[in-house]
This record gives structure tokens, C-alpha cells and sequence, in this order.
């Protein structure tokens, strides 16, 4: 059942991440990928582990959906990893069979590609865990606004994407009846060779553009009888306020930044504490 | 053959936290040829109810047999069950896809498997069955119709699969007085005429009144009252305490029943009730 | 006082034929119609009576061929006039679902509130206001997506209300709707018909909803021929059914008892009153 899966991954508890401004959350986000880009060493990621266990046990999101995110990338994981532990040629040779050579910075290099990439991936979905997809569209626009003054059409691009949210509950739920309808029909979408089964979703993408059109249109309508002229004269209903919570977030942000610089700064330095360093 | 449900139960999302409860204990045998309505409020489980009778929704626990095709069985032959049990969603004209009335009719025959010559006959008794004239409308995309045609096409597109059993979905949604009355004289004549067992969802009771002999109420998953139209409505309180409307023709004979006037059983329709009413005129002073 | 004065309009549909030909569908054809300040005016017909196209000629969303159609005074063939038009009169369509601009309910209903320029605080107490007339409040902070047909309908015309329109016109709003949410939609546009004197356009093939309005305008392909009070209408049997339309069950069968022969009170609606009338004649 479709219907039944709220749209994106939103966590509904009320937490002190929760409550943090989307805005606030999403410069702290993109700080921590530039961050997390900074780590070169072992001690780093141990930071980086203290801070985002810190993160999600403030925002009251189990730990399991957290490491649930981790899932949809699981391909990629792997494949990164093995791509960089066979194809480094660096440092003491570990093993070696056939045309195969595994070397340990080869292994080191794979390990801190996945950790990189599962930290991104937890951190991101810690951001949708804690913001609802329409919070997240008025902080982009908000954010975006000063490129209004140099005519990029911020407010269209907010409205788009807002509408779109809207709709995608009932288009889901649309395109779940079509494929019932059809497939009471006989419709068979899980048999048959590649051109076949491309083929068996004719009869439902052509029912979903129709409706799709039609939707557009009485959305048109609507908009228009509701005295939608564009942005000239538009107020706006939500107010997004900073709160001593954001500035918390920031400082904590800020004590966790300072200590990825001291270890970047600092690693050559700790060089002979191998088990640190590796 | 029949249609024979035994406990059947059914939970959307089991062990998560979006566990709900749809079926409970239903359990209930539908005769060939039968008429039959079933009603409730939304999330009363009835369209999961309706959607396992072909296969869509697959048998969690308990036992639902289909002209002696074990559904609960994983490897039942699909096809079979689903040209067997035609099924019409609200708003069929919604799937409506090919570029004409023909091809979009011949979907479900050509799926089942049929023979190029049963697909043609089949097609042209469909579309000719629902009312619509084969020549005008064959090549016709189906687009460029009426909505009422419209809908009948593709109610021609689950008829062309010649099912034993037909389900529909509110089949007479959105439509008007015309429309409403054109479909359900479709639907009496297929039962009637043609021994199709006709289960219909509906929210209208006047139109479950006067066309049903069987009325199937919902209510949290499970079935809470199997009668006659008749017997049922004859429960006016209950009926509203469950949110359901009385049909007016129920209403008034209810009313005079209980003020001791003796009307006949089985008057359901205007005609019928105006009749029995004139036939009380020779007892009395007026 | 009239509020929206149409005079011969007409709009029709182009088609565009399979040999490349073009035709004309009858959408409106030489309507005269005035809507009078506070009335609870209904518009019946079959589906292509031509019916929702009047509705969409109300706010200039079509604007007439052949005719005018003017909206307190301002002729809506004139585009400068189309904002404040659309200020004056609101409007709520078919499918619920097609109209919601916004995944949170208060946003939803700001949407209008927000193009006309209304700034804080009025702009929250007018939500507030209108998600009250139509009792949705609790659920101001909610999605729609959850919520049943009716009352995602209230929300729509919440939605019109917070503009503070003159005239809320429902165009077939409560088509696709159950007996439930029909009422929940009805009752809200009675309500605000009464107590606010809201002049209300309802657009219906559902008889039973013509009962509550003050007047009556039948259309066949695209034209008016009848208009009167809801009885005057129903006494029209044979012109209702030749226009695709039937009046209540409980009616027909007043009038047909009354042809009968009894003393009852012909286009009594509620079944049990005639019930009554029938008791005491036997």
C-alpha cells in the first residue's frame, strides 16, 4: 500500500533538531559535506562518529533509520570500496594472487572512501529525518531569495517545488489505481523480455499524462481564480524565525569544526602514533 | 460454483508501525447469479474486501475459493481468476489508453490468451452490450467521447473478458441522473439476462435499494450485517447510527408500517411503493 | 442588486476534427442570466449541459464570444479588470485533489490571501477566519492528503473564503464526493449563505441539493430553459426528465400520489412528513 508511506522520510517526534529553523539546518548541512571532506585520518572520523551520535541522539530519531539511509547505497559502497583496494598500488604489498594485488594503503583508502560516503549519506538523511520537505522548500527559497535582485525567479522555483510535494501523494496514489485497474485487466508486468515489459507500460503512463494534463489544467484554474498573478504583490504567510536553538546548533557545529582543523592540521605531527594514524 | 470466504483476515504494513487492520474474520458465501451490495464507509475494508476476490490483494490468512479456484493457493492460474472476475474501479474511464475504442477493448481479451477470431467477437458483443453502435465508435479514440460513453467503454474493456462474476467500484460516480440510470439498467440486464453474479460498492443507497437483493454492510473489516434491502433498511436506527443514509422509500415505508398500515413486501422503487399505496385506497374513506 | 450580469453570452468549444477540420461544441450558447447580491442561486443540467462552462464564465476564466458578462460593473472581456474580479468572486472546483497548491492546510488556505497582498497579522487571523467557517481548525497545520473528500472540499472553500469574496461559486464541487461530504459541503456553503450573506452560485446534477436554494436555473446544451424557485422546478417533471434530470425520489412520488388522487402536499421532500400525510388520509 502505497498511500500509507508518508512522503520522504520524515521522523515525527519533537526534538530539539526538530525545532532547529530549516535554514539553519541547511547551511549546517552543507558544512558538514565540506567537512567530512577535510577528514584524512582515523581520528577524525572518531570526531565525526562523536558528533553525528551526538546529532542523532539530540534529535530523538532512532539510530536505526539512520543506518537504514545507508541501505540505498549499499552498490556503491561496495563497489567503491573494491574498486580502491584493487587498484591502489601504494604502500606494503599484503597479498598478492593471481593478477590481483592488495596493498594496506589500498585497504586504508577503501575504508575511509565508505566511511566518507556512509557519514555523508547519515548526515543528509538526518537533515529529511529532522525537516519536513516543505520546511525544506521555504529554507531553499528563503536562502535563494537575494538572487531575486539579479532576476533569477526564486519564488517560481519555491512554488514549483512546493506544488510538486503537493502532488505527489495523489499522483502515487493515481498511478497505484492504474496499475490495479489494468492488471485486473490481465496486464502482466512481470513476465516477458526487456522490449515486452517496456511495452506493458504503455497502459499505464498514457492513462497517468492524461491525467496528469487535466490536473494542470484545473490546477490553472484554481490558481488563477484564487488571484494568482506571479510575485509582484505577494506576501508571504510563513514566518521563519532563528532561535537560540539554531545558535546551540551552530556552536556545536563550530567546537566539532575546530577539532577536524586540529587534526588536519595536526596529522603529520601524530605520524609515528601509528595506531592513531594507521 | 460460488464464491466461498472462510476467516478471512488481512493487515496492511503487518509488524511496522503502519500496521492496520483491513479484514477480520470475514466470512461469507456469494451464489452464482446473485445481486449483491456492499456498503460502508471509507476504510471500512470493503474495497480490500472486493480486491481479493480477483487476485489483486493475495490471501494472508484464511480461505477464499472462487468457482473452485483456491486463491490462497500461491500458483493459481492469475489469468484464469481475472477474466473470471471482471473487475470495474471507480472512475474506469481513468484507464482508459489506446488510440481507439477497439484496441482499448481488446486489452483484457488479448491478455487472457484468446484467439484473434473470440477477440473480434468478443470486442464487438462488449461495446455493442454497454449500448454504444460498433460502427461509429470502433475507430474512434476513446479520448474524444463523452464522459458517460466513455465510461462505458471501458466497462465494455472488463465485459469482453466474459466474466462469470462482475465487481464494480461505484460504477455510476460522477455521473448524472441519466448516466446513473443507463449504467444500472447495463448492470440489472447482465444479471438479469445473462446470470452475471454482480457485486457493486456503493455509497448510494436509494440505488443499493432498488437494484440489490442482497446488501452486504461493513464496518471496521469485518461484516456486520448480511440481509435484503428490505430487512435491512427496516433497521432505521442502527442504519443512521452507522452513518449510513435510509433510502426514502425505505423511510416512508417505515413510516407507515409502523403506523400499522400493511404494505406488501419487496417495494423498494417509486412505481412500486406508489403502486401498493393506490392498492390501500379501497380500503379506506378516501 | 446584481452582482454578475451575463447578457447573450456564448462560448463555445473548438474541436479539432480527425481530417483536419475544425467544428465548434456548444459550451454556452446566448445565456441571459443576472446573479442578485445574497442569493443562493443553484445551476442544474446533465454532464455537457454546458453548465460548468457558465460557472468558468463568472470570473473571466472564459471570457464570452458573442455577449458579456460583466462582475459588479467590470466587464471581464477587459483583462485589467481580472484581478479584481477574481477578488470578488471565489471559486471551488470539482476534484478536490487538483486544487490544493500547498502540502500543509494553512498554507493551502493562504495561498489567495497571499497573492492579493494581505500582509501580517491580518493575513493569519483571515486563515484562521475562514478555516473556522468551514470548521476545519483543528487540522490547520495537517496535509490534506489524509483527509476524506468533504472535508478537503471545506478546505478549498476556505481557501476561496480568506479572500474575502463576494460570491463563491461551487462548480460541480461536490460531484465526486459520498452522501457525507456532499453534506459537509453543503451545509458549509448554506452557513455562509446565512450568516455571512454570502451570495452563493451552486452547479449540481444532484437534485436533492436544489432543495436549499432560493432559485433555480435549469440549462440543456447550452442554453437556460427553466428558472423558479425549487418547487416551481420540480413541478416540471416531464422538462427535468427530457433535460436528462429527475427530480427526488420522495417528490415523484408526492406528485404521483397526488395524481392518484390523495390530498398530499406535492414536492414535499422528506419522506416521512408524506409518510404522515398518507397516515392521516387512510
Amino acid at each position: 500500500m502505497f498511500r500509507d508511506v508518508t512522503f520522504g522520510q520524515y521522523y515525527p517526534v519533537d526534538s530539539f533538531v526538530h525545532r532547529m529553523d530549516a535554514r539553519a539546518k541547511l547551511i549546517l548541512a552543507v558544512l558538514y559535506l565540506v567537512g567530512i571532506f577535510f577528514i584524512n585520518s582515523f581520528v577524525g572520523f572518531a570526531w565525526l562518529t562523536i558528533f553525528l551520535l551526538t546529532a542523532i541522539f539530540v534529535s530523538k530519531v532512532p539510530l536505526k533509520s539512520v543506518i537504514k539511509s545507508i541501505k540505498g547505497i549499499l552498490v556503491l559502497l561496495i563497489f567503491t570500496a573494491i574498486l580502491n583496494v584493487f587498484f591502489t598500488q601504494e604502500g606494503n604489498l599484503l597479498l598478492s594472487w593471481w593478477i590481483f594485488k592488495i596493498y594496506d594503503e589500498g585497504l586504508k583508502f577503501a575504508a575511509k572512501m565508505m566511511l566518507r560516503l556512509t557519514y555523508l549519506v547519515m548526515g543528509t538523511s538526518l537533515l529529511t529525518l529532522t525537516t519536513t520537505a516543505v520546511d525544506l522548500t521555504h529554507a531553499i527559497e528563503s536562502l535563494l531569495k537575494p538572487l531575486s535582485y539579479i532576476k533569477f525567479p526564486v519564488h517560481e522555483l519555491a512554488l514549483i517545488m512546493s506544488l510538486t510535494l503537493s502532488f505527489i501523494p495523489s499522483l502515487i496514489e493515481e498511478t497505484d489505481r492504474i496499475i490495479r485497474a489494468q492488471k485486473a485487466r490481465g496486464a502482466d508486468f512481470d513476465t516477458g523480455g526487456i522490449g515486452q515489459r517496456v511495452k506493458a507500460f504503455v497502459p499505464i503512463l498514457i492513462p497517468l499524462l492524461v491525467s496528469s494534463f487535466r490536473r494542470a489544467e484545473e490546477l490553472a484554474f484554481a490558481m488563477n481564480s484564487r488571484c494568482y498573478e506571479g510575485s509582484t504583490k505577494r506576501t508571504q504567510f510563513r514566518v521563519q524565525k532563528f532561535s537560540w536553538r539554531d545558535v546551540v546548533g551552530v556552536l556545536f557545529q563550530l567546537v566539532f569544526f575546530v577539532a577536524i582543523f586540529v587534526v588536519f592540521a595536526m596529522q603529520d605531527s601524530w605520524a609515528h602514533v601509528s595506531w592513531l594514524y594507521f | 460454483m460460488s464464491i466461498v470466504v472462510k476467516d478471512l483476515n488481512y493487515v496492511y504494513n503487518p509488524k511496522s508501525p503502519f500496521e492496520t487492520r483491513a479484514l477480520h474474520n470475514v466470512n461469507l458465501t456469494i451464489e452464482d447469479g446473485e445481486f449483491v451490495a456492499i456498503v460502508g464507509h471509507t476504510g471500512s475494508g470493503k474495497s480490500t474486501f472486493v480486491q481479493h476476490l480477483n487476485a489483486l490483494i493475495r490471501v494472508q490468512s484464511g480461505s477464499l475459493v472462487v468457482n473452485g479456484i483456491n486463491l490462497h493457493d500461491k500458483k493459481c492460474d492469475l489469468k484464469k481468476v481475472r477474466s473470471l472476475v471482471g473487475m470495474v474501479f471507480q472512475y474506469p474511464e481513468n484507464q482508459l489508453f489506446a488510440d481507439t475504442v477497439a484496441q482499448d477493448v481488446e486489452f483484457g481479451p488479448k491478455n487472457m490468451g484468446m484467439s484473434q477470431e473470440e477477440i473480434d467477437v468478443c470486442v464487438k458483443n462488449a461495446v455493442e452490450l454497454v449500448g454504444l453502435d460498433w460502427e461509429t465508435v470502433k475507430n474512434k479514440s476513446p479520448f474524444e467521447l463523452s464522459g458517460g460513453e466513455k465510461r462505458r467503454v471501458a466497462l465494455a474493456g472488463v465485459l469482453a473478458m466474459q466474466p462469470k462474476v462482475l465487481v464494480l467500484d461505484e460504477p455510476t460516480a460522477g455521473l448524472d441522473p441519466v448516466g446513473k440510470h443507463e449504467i444500472l439498467t447495463l448492470v440489472k440486464k447482465l444479471n438479469e439476462e445473462q446470470g452475471v453474479t454482480v457485486i457493486m460498492v456503493s455509497h448510494d443507497m436509494n440505488e443499493v435499494y432498488e437494484n440489490a437483493r442482497r446488501i452486504i454492510v461493513m464496518k471496521d473489516g469485518a461484516v456486520v450485517y448480511d440481509t435484503t434491502p428490505e430487512d435491512l433498511f427496516a433497521l432505521e436506527d442502527e442504519i443512521v447510527k452507522m452513518n449510513l443514509e435510509v433510502p426514502y422509500m425505505a423511510q416512508f415505508c417505515n413510516y407507515l408500517r409502523k403506523h400499522h398500515v400493511k404494505l406488501p413486501k419487496g417495494v423498494r422503487t417509486v412505481d412500486e411503493v406508489l403502486k401498493a399505496v393506490n392498492a390501500l385506497k379501497g380500503g379506506s374513506n378516501v | 442588486m446584481d452582482i454578475i450580469k451575463l447578457v447573450n453570452a456564448t462560448y463555445n468549444y473548438k474541436v479539432f476534427n480527425d481530417d483536419g477540420t475544425q467544428s465548434f461544441a456548444v459550451g454556452v450558447d446566448d445565456v441571459t442570466l443576472d446573479v442578485v447580491q445574497g442569493e443562493f442561486l443553484t445551476l442544474v443540467g446533465h454532464n455537457g449541459s454546458g453548465k460548468s462552462t457558465l460557472a468558468k464564465l463568472l470570473n473571466g476564466l472564459f471570457v464570452p464570444q458573442k455577449g458579456s458578462v460583466s462582475v459588479l460593473g467590470m466587464d471581464t472581456a477587459n483583462e485589467k479588470n481580472l484581478f479584481e474580479i477574481r477578488k470578488n468572486v471565489g471559486m471551488v472546483f470539482q476534484n478536490p485533489d487538483n486544487q490544493m497548491v500547498a502540502s500543509i492546510i494553512e498554507e493551502d488556505v493562504a495561498f489567495g490571501v497571499e497573492n492579493v497582498g494581505i500582509p501580517h497579522p491580518e493575513l493569519g487571523e483571515r486563515v484562521r477566519w475562514a478555516l473556522e467557517s468551514v470548521g476545519m481548525e483543528q487540522f490547520a497545520k495537517k496535509t490534506p492528503h489524509k483527509l476524506s473528500g468533504g472535508q478537503k472540499q471545506r478546505i478549498a472553500i476556505a481557501g476561496a473564503l480568506a479572500i474575502k469574496p463576494q460570491v463563491l461559486v461551487l462548480d460541480e464541487s461536490t460531484a465526486m464526493l459520498d452522501p457525507q461530504g456532499r453534506k459537509e459541503v453543503l451545509s458549509v456553503a448554506k452557513k455562509l449563505n446565512e450568516d455571512f450573506g454570502m451570495t452563493v452560485v451552486l452547479i449540481t446534477h444532484f437534485m436533492e441539493e436544489v432543495l436549499q436554494s432560493d432559485r433555480v436555473v435549469v440549462m440543456q446544451r447550452g442554453k437556460i430553459i427553466a428558472t423558479g424557485t425549487p418547487s416551481e422546478i420540480f413541478s416540471e417533471r416531464q422538462l427535468l426528465e427530457n433535460a436528462g434530470l429527475k427530480v427526488p425520489r420522495t417528490i415523484e412520488l408526492a406528485q404521483k400520489l397526488k395524481e392518484s388522487g390523495w390530498q398530499v402536499e406535492e414536492n414535499t421532500a422528506d419522506a416521512k412528513a408524506l409518510g404522515e400525510m398518507i397516515c392521516q388520509l387512510l
